[in-house]
C-alpha cells in the first residue's frame, strides 16, 4: 500500500471508484435492508389475509379459469361438506355434481364477459346433507390477469335454505294480512296504529293513512272511550284478552265489535307490539237477539201452556159442575120422555119438547167443554181484535160455578164502548181467571155474605183499556206488593206461586203493566193496563 | 106406582132453570103435584102446605145455599123432608145434609129411579109425620078440656097411685077424686089408665112426684 500524500490530483480516480463503490454497497445494504423487511411486511399480511380467508363466517373460494379449487376456505369447505384438501386441485364437477350443472354457465359467463354475478341462486344438495336440497345464494367475481383476461373467479357463497325458508313464510303472512276479511291492527304497546290491513280499512271506511299513527282509541265509539284507557292496561298484562265494544267508522255511525287483543313479547317479556283483532258482530247480536226474543216466546208460551193446565185443575170442581148440571137435565128429560112414551097415548108433543130441551142442554154442555178444550190447547199465539168487555163476561161464566161454590158475589162494572185491543183473547183470559182465583181465594177467611168481588173496565182516552179486580179479603202486605208478580211467590200451601208472575209476563207481551194495591177500606185490587196499540 | 088418598106435593128448588123443567116433567109424569122455585128465598116466602110434600132441593146454589136452607127450616118448625141433589157433592157435605135430617143425598145426574125411590121414602115421611102431629094435636085438644084440677089429678094417677094416696095429696076426698077420674078418661078418651098414661106420654106432661 502506497502511503502518500493522496490527494485531490493523486489516484482521484481510484478514490472516485472507491467511493461510488461504497455507495454503490450502502445503496444495496439499505434496498436489502428494505427488501427483508417488505418480505416481513408481505409475510405478514399473507398469513393476516390466510386467517381472514379462512375464519370468514362466509363461504370464500378461488377457482381457476378451468373450474379447478385453488383456494377454499373452513366456511365453504363445510357447506360442501368435505374437508378442505378434498377440494385443492380438482373442479367443481368433480366435488359437487349436483350442484355443477347449476353454476358452471354462471362461471363461463363470468370468465368471459369479466362482469360478477350478483345474489345468483342455485339449489342443489351437497354432500354435506345427501339428498337434502339447499338454496345457495353465490357471487362470482372476475380476477383479471395483467392482459384483461380472466385468470380466476373469487366467489362468495352463501347458504340460504333458511333465509328462502322464512321469506316464504313473511311472504304467505303477508298475503294472509292482506287479503283476510278479518280486520288487523297491529299498535305499540301504547296503542298507537302501526299497520293496519285491508280489511279493517274497509270496516272502517277511512283510508290507511288516515288510521295509522292515531291511538287506537279513536277507534272506539265516543261514549266507550273511558272505559277503553282500562282495557288497554289489561291487555299489556294478559297474554289474550277478548271483550266486546262499540266502535266508529269514518262516516260516524257505530257498530257493535268484538275485539281480541294479543300482546307480542320479546325475550325479556317486554311487550314490542299488540295484535288486535277486531270483528264486526252487528250481524250476530241481531241473530243473537232473535233467538233470544223466539226462545223467550217460547218460554212464555209453555209457561202459559203450563199455568193454564193448573189454572184449569182450580177450577176442576166447578167444571165438573157446569157439565153436571146441562147432563141432569138432559138425562131427567129422557127417562120423562121414557114414560110419556109409555102410555097408553104417548104425549108425542110434550116428547119433542123435551126432545128440544135435550138438545139445548147438550149444546150447553158442548160449549164448556169448547171453552176447557180452547184453554187447554197449546195454541200459537193469536193476536185479534178483542172487546175486552167481552172477554171479562166470558171468563165471568166460566167462573160462575167457583164463584157460587166459595159463596162469593160478583159485581161487574163495564165501561160500554172500549175502543178495540189488538191481543191474544186466551192468554188475557187465563191472566182474568188468575186474578180472579186468587181474589177468591184472599176472601176464604171472611164471612161468606161478605165475600164481594168486583171487576171493572175502564178506557184512558183511546190509548189504553184499564182492568182491575177488587176483593174484599185482608188486603197484601205493602212491603209485598211488588213481589207477588215474582216467580214461585205463595202463600198458598200447595201453590206453585207462578200464576200472577205468568200474568205478569203475558200482559207485558201485550205491552202492558200489571200492579197491586191495597184498598183504602179492604181487601186488595189487581189491574192491568194494556195499550190499544202496541208492537207484536 | 101407588095411588095415595092425597095427591103427594114436590116442591123442587134449583138455581138451573133447565133443571128445573126436566124434573117438573119427570115428577108430574109419574103423577107428582111439581112447584117449582129458582131460589131458597123464593121457597120460603111460600107457605107451607097442608098435604103431604117434600122437597127435592139443590145444595149449592147463589145466596142462601141448600144446607142454611134446612137448617132454617128446622128453625122455623117446617119439618118437610129435604131429598138434596148436588152437582159437586163431598163426603163431608152429605155427611153433614144427612145427619141434619135429609132423606137423601143424590149426585147430579141421578137416576130417575133413585130419585123417585127418594121420593116415595120423603112423601111416606112425611105422611108420617103429618099423622103424628095430627094425632098430638088431637090429644092437646082433649088436654085443654081439662080444668086445673083435673090436670093435677091426671098428673098424679098416671103414676099409679091409688085413688085414696091421690085424695090424701090433693087434700080431697076420695069420692072428689074417683069422680075427677072419670071426668079425665072421658074428657082424654082414654079407656084405661095406660092408656091414659100414653097419651100423658105424647103430650110429654110432667108426671108429678108430690
Amino acid at each position: 500500500m502506497v502511503r502518500g500524500g493522496l490527494g485531490k490530483g493523486g489516484n482521484s480516480s481510484l478514490e472516485q471508484e472507491v467511493e461510488s463503490l461504497r455507495r454503490r454497497v450502502a445503496e444495496l445494504e439499505a434496498a436489502a435492508s428494505r427488501h427483508s423487511s417488505a418480505e416481513q411486511e408481505i409475510r405478514t399480511l399473507n398469513a393476516d389475509l390466510k386467517r381472514s380467508f379462512n375464519d370468514a363466517p362466509i363461504g370464500l373460494c378461488y377457482l381457476d379459469v378451468d373450474l379447478r379449487y385453488i383456494h377454499i376456505n373452513e366456511w365453504l369447505a363445510r357447506i360442501n361438506g368435505l374437508p378442505v384438501a378434498a377440494h385443492l386441485g380438482k373442479t367443481i364437477r368433480e366435488v359437487l355434481p349436483d350442484v355443477a350443472p347449476g353454476v358452471e354457465p354462471q362461471f363461463r359467463q363470468v370468465i368471459a364477459t369479466g362482469e360478477p354475478v350478483i345474489a345468483g341462486i342455485v339449489e342443489a344438495e351437497t354432500p354435506a346433507h345427501p339428498g337434502v336440497k339447499r338454496t345457495f345464494e353465490h357471487y362470482y367475481y372476475s380476477d383479471v390477469g395483467a392482459d384483461g383476461v380472466s385468470v380466476g373467479i373469487s366467489c362468495v357463497v352463501l347458504d340460504v335454505t333458511q333465509r328462502r325458508q322464512d321469506e316464504r313464510s313473511l311472504r304467505r303472512w303477508a298475503q294472509v294480512f292482506e287479503h283476510t276479511e278479518m280486520a288487523i291492527v297491529i299498535s305499540t304497546p301504547d296503542g298507537i296504529i302501526e299497520l293496519i290491513n285491508p280489511a279493517a280499512t274497509r270496516m272502517y271506511g277511512a283510508s290507511e293513512e288516515r288510521l295509522v299513527n292515531k291511538n287506537i282509541t279513536h277507534l272506539y265509539a265516543p261514549q266507550v272511550r273511558k272505559e277503553v284507557a282500562r282495557y288497554s292496561r289489561r291487555a299489556n298484562e294478559e297474554n289474550y284478552l277478548s271483550f266486546e265494544s262499540k266502535h266508529i267508522r269514518q262516516d260516524g255511525t257505530v257498530f257493535d265489535v268484538q275485539i281480541s287483543v294479543t300482546p307480542v313479547r320479546d325475550r325479556q317479556g317486554k311487550v314490542t307490539y299488540r295484535v288486535n283483532n277486531i270483528e264486526d258482530i252487528t250481524e250476530r247480536k241481531e241473530l243473537e237477539a232473535q233467538r233470544l226474543e223466539a226462545e223467550a216466546t217460547r218460554h212464555r208460551e209453555t209457561l202459559a201452556h203450563m199455568s193454564r193446565t193448573s189454572t184449569l185443575g182450580e177450577l176442576s170442581a166447578a167444571l165438573a159442575h157446569e157439565i153436571s148440571q146441562p147432563l141432569t137435565a138432559i138425562l131427567s128429560n129422557a127417562q120423562a120422555a121414557g114414560r110419556f112414551l109409555d102410555r097408553d097415548e104417548p104425549d108425542l108433543v110434550q116428547v119433542r119438547e123435551i126432545l128440544a130441551d135435550i138438545v139445548a142442554a147438550d149444546k150447553r154442555a158442548g160449549t164448556v167443554i169448547k171453552r176447557l178444550r180452547d184453554m187447554m190447547a197449546k195454541q200459537e199465539v193469536k193476536w185479534e181484535p178483542l172487546d175486552l168487555n167481552a172477554v171479562v163476561e166470558e171468563v165471568v161464566a166460566l167462573a160462575k160455578s167457583e164463584f157460587i161454590i166459595k159463596q162469593v158475589r160478583i159485581s161487574v162494572d163495564l165501561q160500554p164502548g172500549l175502543p178495540v185491543l189488538h191481543g191474544d183473547r186466551v192468554q188475557l183470559q187465563q191472566v182474568l181467571v188468575n186474578i180472579m182465583i186468587n181474589a177468591i181465594q184472599a176472601m176464604t177467611d171472611r164471612e161468606s155474605d161478605t165475600r164481594v168481588i168486583t171487576v171493572t173496565t175502564r178506557a184512558l182516552g183511546d190509548k189504553e183499556i184499564t182492568v182491575s179486580v177488587e176483593d174484599t179479603g185482608p188486603g197484601i202486605d205493602q212491603k209485598l206488593l211488588e213481589k207477588v208478580f215474582e216467580p214461585f211467590f205463595t202463600s198458598k200451601r200447595d201453590g206453585l206461586g207462578m200464576g200472577l208472575a205468568i200474568s205478569r209476563s203475558l200482559i207485558e207481551a201485550h205491552g202492558g203493566r200489571i200492579k197491586a194495591v191495597n184498598n183504602p177500606q179492604q181487601g186488595a185490587t189487581v189491574s192491568f193496563t194494556i195499550p190499544v196499540h202496541s208492537e207484536r | 106406582m101407588t095411588v095415595h088418598p092425597t095427591p103427594a106435593k114436590v116442591f123442587v128448588v134449583d138455581d138451573d132453570a133447565a133443571i128445573r123443567r126436566s124434573l117438573a116433567r119427570l115428577l108430574g109424569a109419574v103423577g107428582f103435584e111439581v112447584e117449582t122455585f129458582p131460589s131458597a128465598s123464593a121457597f120460603l116466602e111460600h107457605a107451607p102446605d097442608d098435604g103431604p110434600s117434600c122437597l127435592v132441593l139443590d145444595v149449592r146454589m147463589a145466596e142462601l145455599d141448600g144446607l142454611q136452607l134446612q137448617r132454617r127450616l128446622t128453625e122455623t118448625g117446617y119439618h118437610i123432608p129435604i131429598v138434596f141433589i148436588t152437582g159437586h157433592g163431598n163426603v163431608p157435605m152429605s155427611v153433614r145434609a144427612m145427619q141434619d135430617g135429609a132423606v137423601d143425598f143424590l149426585q147430579k145426574p141421578f137416576d130417575d129411579r133413585d130419585l123417585l125411590a127418594a121420593i116415595e121414602r120423603a112423601i111416606d115421611r112425611d105422611r108420617r109425620d103429618r099423622a103424628d102431629q095430627d094425632e098430638i094435636r088431637s090429644i092437646q085438644n082433649r088436654y085443654e078440656l081439662l080444668t086445673p084440677r083435673e090436670r093435677e089429678v091426671l098428673a098424679l094417677i098416671v103414676t099409679g097411685r091409688p085413688n085414696k094416696q091421690v085424695a090424701h095429696v090433693l087434700g080431697v076426698g076420695e069420692k072428689t077424686i074417683k069422680v075427677h077420674r072419670a071426668r079425665v078418661m072421658t074428657k082424654m078418651r082414654a079407656a084405661s089408665l095406660v092408656e091414659l098414661a100414653r097419651l100423658a106420654d105424647r103430650l110429654q106432661v110432667p108426671s108429678s112426684d108430690r
